[in-house]
């Protein structure tokens, strides 16, 4: 519970804010009572001065004409007078029962009688001797309801500011609230962005980052989604073909029917094997885009030099006539291994889909900014309306007789999108068939910074990954 | 019994097409859908084996188009898309059965037989009539009980004529449901098995109605 308190941004808040008004309030108000209370004190004692004063011609020392009027004895008046003679005879004296004490020296002094104390206040004038007295309890406990009735508004003051604290405090977090139950009440799936209007700067770039978080959780769902519905298909049907090749080769009764089947059954399990190393290949690209950790400058012909190897076989096979055409000296920051593949499957799709005798042409072109990796072929090409599509997942031209993938294109576009690249897909203006253009950044050695950190120069190549 | 194959891989197609007609069916094969569609204009199959995800027109496209025809042949989908949707979809627009591959060759034959024996109006899986019952499972064929062997081509002409006792089948017609595109079809080759037919089982149970075609009798013989 403390621990709830603690954290609760309202709770401590309020408990901050109600703590520092009531301190300040009881300050304020003992400080009110105080002075209220030192106020009405000098105005008693000014009262007694002004009583005793007034009092100083009204009395003839010759005549005896007293009034008569005795008090009762039981009056208790707050204020007792008495004025007497230099030599002790009392003039006039207000209360029968309490006789004030003579004394010499004047102003204010106490005396104690009628089992409470007096304050009293001598003023010597001409023979007479003029003393006011007030009951000190009276007088206090006045003073205090004088001054306790000032710091009453104060008290009213504070249940006010507290009201107003609790307020102001419960509606500035309300939005924040409103988020919280929105989240807290949404579908366990749900991934819905969660509605930023009305929230405190403070709190609203935490929920625009977390609405972005939601964005790319939706797309990679989304990509998932279609991925899983794609591969259902691209999966099953080599398998599917696996299975009747299978039976084909049990049916078989000849030989020359079983070296067909046979033959096609090897196909089949080639196509599926090729099928599961391709969609390695792109899952291992698409869920690495950490892995700019470990890219490194690369020398861009030691790498067509690879990728060359990795395809020559296949078109040899098809007796393709494969060559590297400019190969300007350059380098490119990235990941060699993926490079390698980016490279072997424009060349591998070149030559899948070139009839045989066909030619392709490679060439690395580079300017001060750019690398350019460009593979043209001899074959079809790819018609203007399936460009846009070629790049997608499983994608493949209609009517192709060839048996791809479907994924070589989309692992050079996942690639190239890893190295910033950017992959154009046209028409060859030399060989009349497909062009695959695919521009990089280049990487120039630094030249001045021989001690920059990180990559310092085309240092031997780690192995990627 | 003639069957179209729709089916734009290769490998399953050339595998499919290849056990099929070992089972006795005459097969036509094609690879997209425009094609499908034109080939279904002007030729009569007894059944489609259609794929779903076809390259220039879908699936389920020639399926509606099909259907749009009022073309009633029985359409097997038979594709790699499982999800119930999916299958549902297909079936609502007037597929007759689905099976999602990789599916097994004995249910895609049992299936292709069922929906044959739907097609000509029967639920029992022998057919039988005027002493003959032939059995499309084991392709068993006998007479009063006794078993007789026949070829491929005298069994198919036996189902065709079963199939509907009592209905008399042209020559033509006969011919176009016998043979697919690849087989050159001689111009007496009915004629030489339904005589082959009479010879091992009686020359009473395949009856000839000159200028027309042939039929088996209904009922029992």
């Amino acid at each position: 519970m403390t621990r709830r308190v603690s954290n609760s941004l309202r709770a401590r808040l309020l408990l901050l804010l109600f703590a520092s008004v009531v301190l300040t309030a009881g300050i304020q108000s003992f400080i009110a009572y105080r002075t209220s209370l030192d106020e009405t004190n000098e105005i008693f004692d000014y009262q007694m001065e002004q009583m005793a004063l007034s009092l100083r011609p009204g009395l003839n020392l010759d005549g005896y004409g007293g009034s008569g009027f005795r008090p009762d004895e039981d009056d208790s008046f707050e204020f007792i007078v008495q004025v007497s003679t230099a030599n002790g005879k009392i003039l006039f004296q207000s209360s029968a029962r309490t006789t004030l004490p003579q004394r010499d020296s004047t102003g204010f002094t106490l005396f104690d009688a009628r089992a409470t104390t007096y304050k009293l206040y001598t003023l010597r004038h001409g023979g007479q001797l003029i003393q006011v007295a007030q009951d000190r309890s009276a007088r206090r406990s006045l003073a205090r309801n004088l001054a306790f009735r000032t710091t009453l508004p104060v008290m009213v003051m504070v249940l006010l500011l507290l009201f107003l604290v609790w307020w102001v405090v419960t509606s500035s977090l309300k939005p924040v609230y409103r988020v919280q139950r929105q989240i807290a009440t949404r579908e366990a799936d749900s991934l819905a962005e969660v509605d930023t209007r009305g929230l405190p700067t403070e709190v609203r770039p935490l929920v625009e980052e977390i609405n972005l978080l939601l964005r790319r959780m939706r797309q990679a769902f989304a990509a998932q989604k279609n991925f899983v519905s794609d591969a259902a298909h691209e999966l099953r049907s080599p398998l599917a073909a696996l299975k009747l090749q299978v039976e084909q080769l049990r049916r078989s009764g000849t030989e020359r029917e079983r070296d067909i089947a046979t033959q096609r059954l090897g196909a089949g399990i080639d196509r599926a094997t090729r099928l599961v190393e391709q969609l390695l290949v792109l899952a291992r690209q698409q869920a690495n885009p950490e892995s700019a950790a470990s890219t490194q400058p690369i020398e861009i012909n030691r790498l067509c030099l690879l990728a060359f190897n990795d395809v020559y076989p296949l078109a040899c096979q098809k007796s393709i006539d494969m060559g590297l055409v400019q190969t300007d000296e350059c380098y490119v920051l990235g990941q060699e291994e993926a490079l390698r593949i980016l490279l072997r499957n424009i060349l591998d799709n070149s030559i899948t889909y070139s009839p045989a005798g066909s030619k392709i042409d490679f060439s690395v072109r580079s300017t001060a900014r750019s690398v350019t990796l460009v593979v043209e072929d001899s074959g079809p090409g790819i018609p203007d309306s399936d460009l846009a599509r070629v790049m997608d997942r499983f994608y493949r031209i209609p009517g192709t007789q060839a048996s791809g993938s479907g994924l070589g294109l989309p692992i050079v576009k996942a690639i190239a999108e890893l190295h910033s690249a950017q992959v154009e897909i046209g028409k060859s203006d030399t060989l009349g068939g497909l062009c695959v253009r695919v521009h990089f950044g280049a990487w120039r050695m630094p030249q001045a910074a021989p001690d920059s950190p990180g990559q310092a120069g085309p240092s031997p190549a780690r192995p990627a990954n | 019994m003639r069957l179209l194959l729709v089916e734009d891989d290769v490998m399953i197609g050339e595998s499919v097409l290849d056990l099929l007609r070992d089972e006795g069916y005459a097969v036509d094969w094609v690879k997209d859908g425009d094609i499908a569609l034109s080939v279904l204009e002007s030729e009569a199959y007894d059944l489609i084996l259609l794929d779903l995800g076809l390259p220039r027109c879908d699936g389920l496209t020639v399926l509606k188009t099909l259907r749009d025809r009022k073309d009633r042949t029985p359409v097997l989908v038979a594709t790699a898309r499982d999800a119930v949707a999916q299958r549902i979809e297909g079936l609502d627009t007037g597929a007759d059965d689905y099976i999602v591959k990789p599916y097994d060759l004995g249910e895609l034959l049992a299936r292709i037989r069922s929906l044959v024996r739907r097609s000509v109006g029967r639920a029992e899986p022998v057919y039988e009539s005027a002493g003959v019952s032939i059995d499309p499972a084991t392709r068993e064929v006998r007479v009063e009980g006794q078993p007789v062997l026949v070829s491929a081509r005298e069994w198919a002409i036996l189902e065709l004529l079963l199939a509907r006792p009592g209905v008399v089948l042209s020559r033509k017609q006969l011919e176009e449901r016998l043979y697919s595109w690849k087989d050159g079809v001689s111009s007496n080759a009915v004629e030489v098995h339904i005589h082959s037919l009479r010879k091992k089982m009686g020359a009473e149970l395949i009856q000839n109605v000159r200028g027309v075609g042939y039929l088996i009798a209904k009922g029992h013989a």
